[in-house]
């Protein structure tokens, strides 16, 4: 089985960092990687500074390990010029494949059109967090609407939908109009249909598969996608190949 | 052999889930798995006052031992009407409004031991960010803990633990008649592994929450876990073997 996990996270804590490693080693796995704060913290809304130090991190990791790991540069939108500047010093300096966003601000908002543009600009994807919870969501928490409403906006940035925005039926619903939307299937429980649905909705090409590991088991997470009722062909472009085409890679 | 120690049939509106004996069969034969201990759970989401709905009509296949699934209206004297052969009953107290002090709960946990049922209490069916609870559930635990002290004769299967849940109050997993079912291990890393270091391999019994999750993921975590072959063999079906056989 071939896998390239488009979602995990380096915690910046020594003993499960480490243990991400083993697994993908034993795995023989490659992944996307990205940091998201430091000694396991998660930094919703992070000083440019403190942004930076994270995204040393992983440009440390995959100097270290270039067999295993891709890295995805964090950036904050709220910075402005700024982000920029850090997109093209990630992209440039360390030869990072794409842009993470997380909740610093929602995605449909103007803040965030500039780092899209440098997106398209260097041909880099952008992975969006997106969640619909029961309650409000968090502060600057995308919805999947958003992630449509900027997708239209930008036809030609490729925008990877974190977690198949949560709630995935409504998730995939939103988003299944916009051909530059894929989705990862990454951070929800196994739930019966789900991938199956995806695949109905989207075509298998546009879905990819994560774990969100370490803060998820990677087995109950590549078992999600194992035990969809869809062709092993359609579970080898999830697993590998969808990934691999975006990403430009071997 | 595999013994699914958490299986639904029934009806949840706001899951949009809907499963009869012959689907579930259907399902958990395709994922290999032997035998599972399911109940109908639509009366803990509906405002019938029928304890299997569900099975009216519908013939239990022998793959199949059945709970009762309480709902919020059940009376200890309607349970003790049921002709049907059940091992146990499910309760579902972060998702209905159970008073679990009430007399009618002392009665059926004295019933219960009277009959050698199995308790099995439901912390969690689904992510809690996406359905509301009407309890939390480090409240739900602290009950269960003094339930489990009072009744020593019984057996209590909590299902829907995470790692989180045993490491706040792992006295109430180490007691002689708790068993934890691990549909929920879904974080972190390893998470198998992890928990044989909180609680013991005898202790864990193998679910997989269908209809509601793939059972095959299920296994597929069990089977590609970093654990022993004992321990593999231990979860999936000795522990629920030897437990429905002692509570025969």
């Amino acid at each position: 089985m071939h896998i390239l996990d488009i979602h995990t996270h380096l915690l910046d804590l020594k003993s499960l960092d480490q243990e991400l490693l083993d697994f993908i080693r034993s795995w023989k796995m490659r992944t996307v990687i990205s940091c998201l704060g430091l000694n396991g913290e998660m930094w919703r809304n992070p000083s440019f500074g403190a942004l930076q130090m994270c995204n040393g991190k992983v440009a440390t990791l995959v100097q270290k390990h270039p067999e295993i790991f891709y890295g995805f540069c964090y950036i904050n939108p709220r910075h402005g010029s700024k982000a920029i500047k850090e997109i093209k010093r990630c992209i440039r300096n360390y030869g990072m494949k794409g842009i993470k966003l997380w909740i610093a601000c929602r995605c449909n908002k103007k803040k965030v059109f500039p780092v899209i543009e440098a997106a398209i600009d260097y041909n880099i994807p952008v992975l969006q967090h997106a969640y619909v919870r029961k309650g409000p969501n968090l502060p600057g928490e995308s919805y999947p609407e958003d992630v449509a409403e900027l997708a239209k906006k930008y036809p030609q940035v490729k925008i990877i939908m974190a977690h198949m925005g949560f709630n995935w039926k409504r998730g995939i619903d939103a988003v299944k109009f916009y051909k530059n939307i894929s989705v990862d299937t990454s951070g929800f429980d196994p739930e019966f249909g789900s991938i199956e649905y995806a695949v109905k909705q989207l075509g298998a090409g546009r879905i990819l598969y994560g774990s969100d590991a370490p803060g998820r088991d990677i087995l109950c997470q590549i078992g999600k996608v194992n035990a969809a009722d869809i062709s092993e062909r359609d579970k080898a472009h999830i697993f590998f190949q969808n990934a691999r085409f975006l990403l430009r890679t071997k | 052999m595999i013994i699914d120690f958490n299986a639904h049939i029934g009806t949840w509106p706001e899951k949009n889930m809907r499963c009869s004996v012959v689907r579930l069969k259907k399902i958990l034969v395709s994922s290999k798995i032997d035998c599972a201990v399911f109940s109908d759970i639509t009366p803990v989401f509906s405002n019938k006052n029928e304890l299997t709905p569900g099975l009216k009509k519908e013939r239990v296949p022998d793959m199949f031992i059945p709970f009762l699934s309480l709902g919020p209206h059940f009376s200890v004297g309607q349970i003790k009407k049921k002709k049907e052969k059940i091992k146990g009953v499910r309760l579902y107290p972060v998702y209905t409004k159970y008073p679990l002090r009430q007399k009618e709960w002392y009665n059926l946990f004295t019933y219960a031991e009277q009959q050698n049922w199995i308790i099995q209490i439901y912390l969690r069916l689904v992510d809690i960010r996406t359905i509301k609870l009407t309890k939390s559930i480090a409240s739900v635990i602290g009950s269960v803990e003094k339930i489990v002290e009072k009744y020593q004769g019984l057996k209590f299967v909590i299902s829907g633990v995470t790692l989180e849940d045993i490491k706040k109050r792992p006295e109430l997993f180490r007691q002689n008649n708790v068993w934890v079912e691990i549909s929920h291990l879904q974080h972190p890393i390893n998470a198998l592994y992890r928990l044989l270091g909180l609680v013991d391999s005898t202790k864990v019994l193998f679910g997989s929450n269908a209809p509601l999750f793939y059972p095959k993921s299920a296994t597929f975590q069990i089977e590609n876990s970093e654990i022993s072959r004992e321990d593999k063999k231990r979860i999936l079906a000795e522990n629920a073997q030897k437990m429905l056989e002692d509570n025969r």
